[in-house]
């Protein structure tokens, strides 16, 4: 093993490493979370959710997922190829480069970039445009439909996400996310600065496209939004993606205003996904919570609210940190 | 050739060549895609230049605000703007030559005369943000501030032009 | 600090107050009063011509040659502030906004004629062509003409921009400074080679563009036709100025200078003359007809620039000067004959002498100095220009400019001709009002004052470089 490593050098087989972990820990993360979802929506629909494939119907996902490994994929006649087979490939980009420079825990990290957080978000725009893609590609008028609200989502929501991560930012100094972690040794930065927080995970969830910000994929008005087009494993792609994105927004959540993986008695990687998973099951109970919002509303909300706010709280932040 | 210049040639061609096909293609998708691409070339080609920072604002602001942009206003001119079929051959020709006179002749310019003369073998140092944040508010402060006076200037542009063309129909 | 930025602050407090007029829900539609607030920055940047100094970490220069060119800015604003007539030409309910883009864009020349530092140019350049490209469609009756020039000023305005910047980007590679002054202690080495060469080029076709010279006059004819009356006239005046003194600002950033760039520069000045001049004598629409007027001026003022000398940049100064004057007296007389802000063309002069006998003695005044004549100022002018041109022993390009004189006295002096030809039909007179008389005598006494004591104005210009 030492021979190998001698040969091809220590940093690549890091990275080689870290590259499979990362793969590893989003198809798990899939998993556990779309387990997670059916069975909290279950419960909170006075239902059991699924429980015929071994305990609990915890390998009713993997189940899912070979069904979806086995199906025939459908390529529909009048799409624009070229557009339509790039579109899940373009969405999965983002999802492993963030998932690189997210700290697990105080040394397990693939790689320490010093502009970590903004890795993440300059990645996470492709998934806007690839969603684009499939809802232009498509060529199906509830996918472009669905890609169009999804922009103009995205757009008004990215700018908040943002802006709510800078005070923060601001009081650490630094980009990296490991920095950001280490700086919460004694408190939380939720402490200091909960209306970012709650700004965050707001846009964080319009970000997703989640309930109640589902209008690019509402089920109702646009049978799946951009995806309606796709099957199998393409399918597979954007639904993976889906719940990373979900599992990426609740780490960088944790990252910023929660610690990290810093906490007593249990190891910190646990802590980290305890964190992590708290918040994912608040988005979770969300979709059963709230009604989806309209058009006008989803836009004002976040021009009008969240964007003054946290500009506000940015200059309040910029102001104490100058006299403190 | 270390590993090092291996990479940054092949993402100087990928540029390049993403550019041409920028300036070359019919289909205004593919000419976006392009460019996207290209934008990437360049945030790589910022990495190199030992400027993160720099580097993920371009994919930030370029590729993820910018280009969707330019997708969304596409999708909203509708389909028929998409396919500008070159009229004759020749103009096929005309845009590779227009595309290429530039940099073939700053290349040339380059192999001829710069090369020889004064290539210096500066280490670069990392540029950080807290550089960046140096020089705006510092030796560039003025331009800092005028940016915003532009961006309002455009703004209002943009409004009154909005209104403007409503009150045409 | 506050006080050296007179000038820029008044400019900008009058684009605010306009700013604020046009957020009113009802406007009002009298808006005589800016001619008497024009006279605000031009009696404040009058007032700190002497003012100097430093701002910014040496970004922002602030000296007799800035004061100047701002004086002189904030005067053809004002002049066009005056000549503004209620005619209809802006949708009314656009005119607190028409207003405040000029001033946005007059501020913007200010900016530039005080920088020296390539980013703070490039901005301040900017904010004034973002305003331009915003107003150019403004024009009453709506149709593709003015959507098209206003297309095209972008596009061309935008690929301009990206010239200069390609070139800024060699000159930040070679001198490692945005500062001019850096830059001026290190280009000079590298102007003998091409790098240096297609740095400093590429870097002035920014104002090439502005002052539309040769490669870059593509926009001037269609957008002069576009635009209406009122717009054409500040395109086609005040931007040259700021670009005229950018150029000069670069061009003096550089003491010694090599032959070949020279020799590009005689170039593309004896080209833009040739052109202008030539595609000019064919024009029948006096807009377009001004416009390749203001392409060959262009070369000629290229004259005065590459001399790389004192008094060629004086001349530089002293024919922009002249410029302003009887390109805004050639608009006036255009303004008032299109009663509802329609184009004039050729044969519309017919008879002008008859109709409105001051009209056709501007429009005669103009011509004469836009060809050149004795005893206008376009005459001193040009004398000086080939003078400093023919001291310095460019020979070939006084010869080239002395021949473009000849063929463009035919076209300016059909001008003349149309307007007191006798052959009218129609006579309906144009009665004038005071203050459109009296802005007539201005024009007119001005151009031929520029033209018979020249000297006194040539020393104070002289001064300030």
């Amino acid at each position: 093993m030492n021979e190998i490593i001698n040969i091809v050098g220590k940093e690549v087989v890091r990275n080689v490493i870290g590259l499979v972990g990362v793969l590893v820990v989003v198809v798990v993360n899939v998993l556990i979370l779309t387990w997670v979802e059916r069975k909290v929506s279950g419960h909170m629909q006075r239902r059991i959710g699924p429980k015929e494939v071994g305990p609990f119907g915890l390998i009713q996902a993997i189940a899912d997922g070979i069904k979806l490994l086995g199906k025939d994929i459908i390529t529909p006649e009048d799409v624009k190829k070229p557009l339509y087979f790039l579109a899940p490939i373009v969405i999965f980009i983002p999802v492993l480069v963030s998932f690189v420079v997210i700290p697990f825990d105080s040394f397990l990290q693939v790689k320490d970039i010093n502009v970590g957080i903004l890795v993440i978000f300059a990645f996470s725009s492709l998934s806007v445009l690839s969603l684009l893609l499939a809802g232009w590609g498509s060529n199906n008028k509830y996918s472009l439909i669905g890609a169009m609200r999804s922009v103009a989502q995205n757009i008004a929501y990215e700018i908040p996400l943002l802006l709510a991560l800078l005070p923060v930012i601001f009081m650490c100094n630094s980009f990296s996310l490991k920095d950001v972690v280490e700086a919460q040794k004694g408190i939380w930065f939720v402490v200091y600065h909960p209306i970012p927080f709650l700004i965050y995970f707001i846009a964080g969830v319009a970000e997703t496209n989640r309930t109640p910000f589902d209008l690019a994929e509402a089920e109702s008005e646009l049978v799946a939004g951009f995806h309606t087009e796709y099957s199998g494993m393409r399918f597979a792609l954007f639904f993976l993606a889906e719940y990373s994105n979900i599992f990426i927004i609740c780490a960088v959540a944790t990252i910023f205003f929660l610690g990290g993986y810093q906490g007593p008695i249990l190891p910190g990687i646990i802590w980290f996904f305890i964190k992590t998973y708290a918040l994912a099951f608040i988005i979770v109970w969300f979709r059963w919570t709230f009604p989806r919002v309209r058009f006008d509303q989803l836009l004002n909300f976040s021009w009008k609210v969240l964007i003054p706010v946290s500009f506000l709280w940015l200059l309040i932040t910029g102001g104490m940190l100058k006299i403190l | 050739m270390t590993f090092g210049e291996i990479v940054f040639i092949l993402i100087m061609l990928l540029t390049l060549f993403s550019a041409l096909a920028t300036a070359l293609t019919s289909s205004m998708i593919y000419a976006l895609l392009s460019l996207i691409v290209t934008m990437f070339g360049i945030s790589g080609l910022y990495i190199f230049l030992n400027a993160p920072f720099i580097a993920m604002m371009q994919i930030l602001i370029y590729v993820g605000a910018i280009s969707v942009l330019i997708v969304f206003a596409v999708m909203i001119a509708g389909p028929h703007y998409l396919h500008m079929k070159a009229p004759k051959g020749w103009t096929g020709l005309s845009k590779i030559l227009t595309a290429l006179i530039v940099p073939v002749f700053t290349f040339f310019v380059f192999v001829n005369f710069i090369m020889g003369t004064c290539r210096t073998d500066k280490k670069l140092s990392v540029i950080t943000t807290k550089d960046i944040g140096r020089a705006f508010f510092d030796t560039y402060m003025l331009p800092f501030e005028l940016i915003s006076l532009l961006i309002v200037v455009s703004i209002i542009g943009a409004i009154m032009l909005a209104l403007f063309s409503k009150g045409e129909k | 600090m506050l006080n050296l930025l007179l000038p820029e602050i008044s400019m900008l407090l009058f684009a605010i107050l306009f700013l604020f007029i046009s957020v009113k829900k009802k406007k009002g539609s009298s808006y005589s009063f800016v001619r008497l607030i024009s006279i605000v920055p031009l009696a404040i940047s009058l007032f700190s011509i002497f003012s100097k100094g430093e701002l910014f970490c040496g970004a922002y220069k602030i000296d007799l040659f800035s004061q100047l060119f701002k004086a002189l800015l904030a005067y053809g604003f004002c002049l066009m502030a005056f000549m503004f007539e209620k005619t209809d030409e802006i949708d009314e309910e656009f005119l607190p906004e028409y207003f405040m883009f000029l001033a946005f864009s007059v501020l913007g020349l200010m900016m530039l004629v005080s920088s020296v530092e390539l980013i703070t140019i490039v901005i301040a350049l900017e904010i004034s062509s973002y305003s331009l490209y915003v107003i150019v469609p403004l024009r009453k009756g709506q149709s593709k003409v003015q959507l098209e020039a206003a297309v095209k000023y972008l596009f061309f305005g935008a690929t301009a921009t990206g010239t200069m910047l390609y070139g800024m980007s060699y000159i930040y590679g070679i001198c490692e400074s945005t500062f001019l002054t850096d830059i001026a202690r290190i280009l000079p080495t590298f102007l003998s080679q091409p790098y240096g060469i297609l740095a400093l080029v590429l870097t002035l076709s920014g104002f090439f563009f502005k002052l539309s010279l040769f490669p870059f006059h593509f926009w001037a004819p269609d957008i002069y036709e576009g635009a209406s009356n009122i717009t054409t006239t500040f395109i086609a005046t005040i931007p040259k100025i700021a670009g005229t003194a950018l150029l000069i600002r670069l061009t003096m950033s550089v003491p010694t200078v090599s032959a070949q760039i020279v020799n590009i520069l005689i170039v593309l000045a004896a080209l833009s003359m040739t052109f202008g001049n030539i595609v000019g004598l064919v024009q029948k629409d006096i807009k377009r007809l001004l416009a390749y007027s203001g392409i060959a001026h262009a070369g000629y003022l290229m004259m005065g620039i590459l001399a790389f000398s004192k008094d060629g940049n004086t001349a530089a100064i002293y024919y922009i000067t002249v410029y302003l004057l009887m390109n805004l007296a050639c608009f006036y007389v255009i303004m008032l004959l299109s009663k509802r802000g329609e184009n004039i063309e050729l044969n519309d002069l017919v008879g002008l002498s008859r109709r409105a006998p001051l009209l056709a003695l501007t429009l005669a005044v103009a011509a004469f100095s836009l060809a050149g004549i004795p005893p206008t100022g376009g005459f001193a002018g040009k004398l000086f220009l080939f003078t400093s041109a023919f001291k310095e022993g460019y020979l070939s390009i006084v010869i080239i400019g002395a021949a473009n004189t000849v063929i463009s006295i035919f076209y300016y002096l059909n001008l003349v001709r149309m307007s007191y030809s006798k052959e009218a039909s129609r006579i309906e007179p144009l009665s004038l009002t005071f203050h459109q008389k009296a802005m007539c005598y201005i024009f007119v006494f001005l151009i031929l004052y520029m033209g018979i004591l020249p000297f006194g104005i040539f020393e104070v210009f002289r001064a300030a470089l």
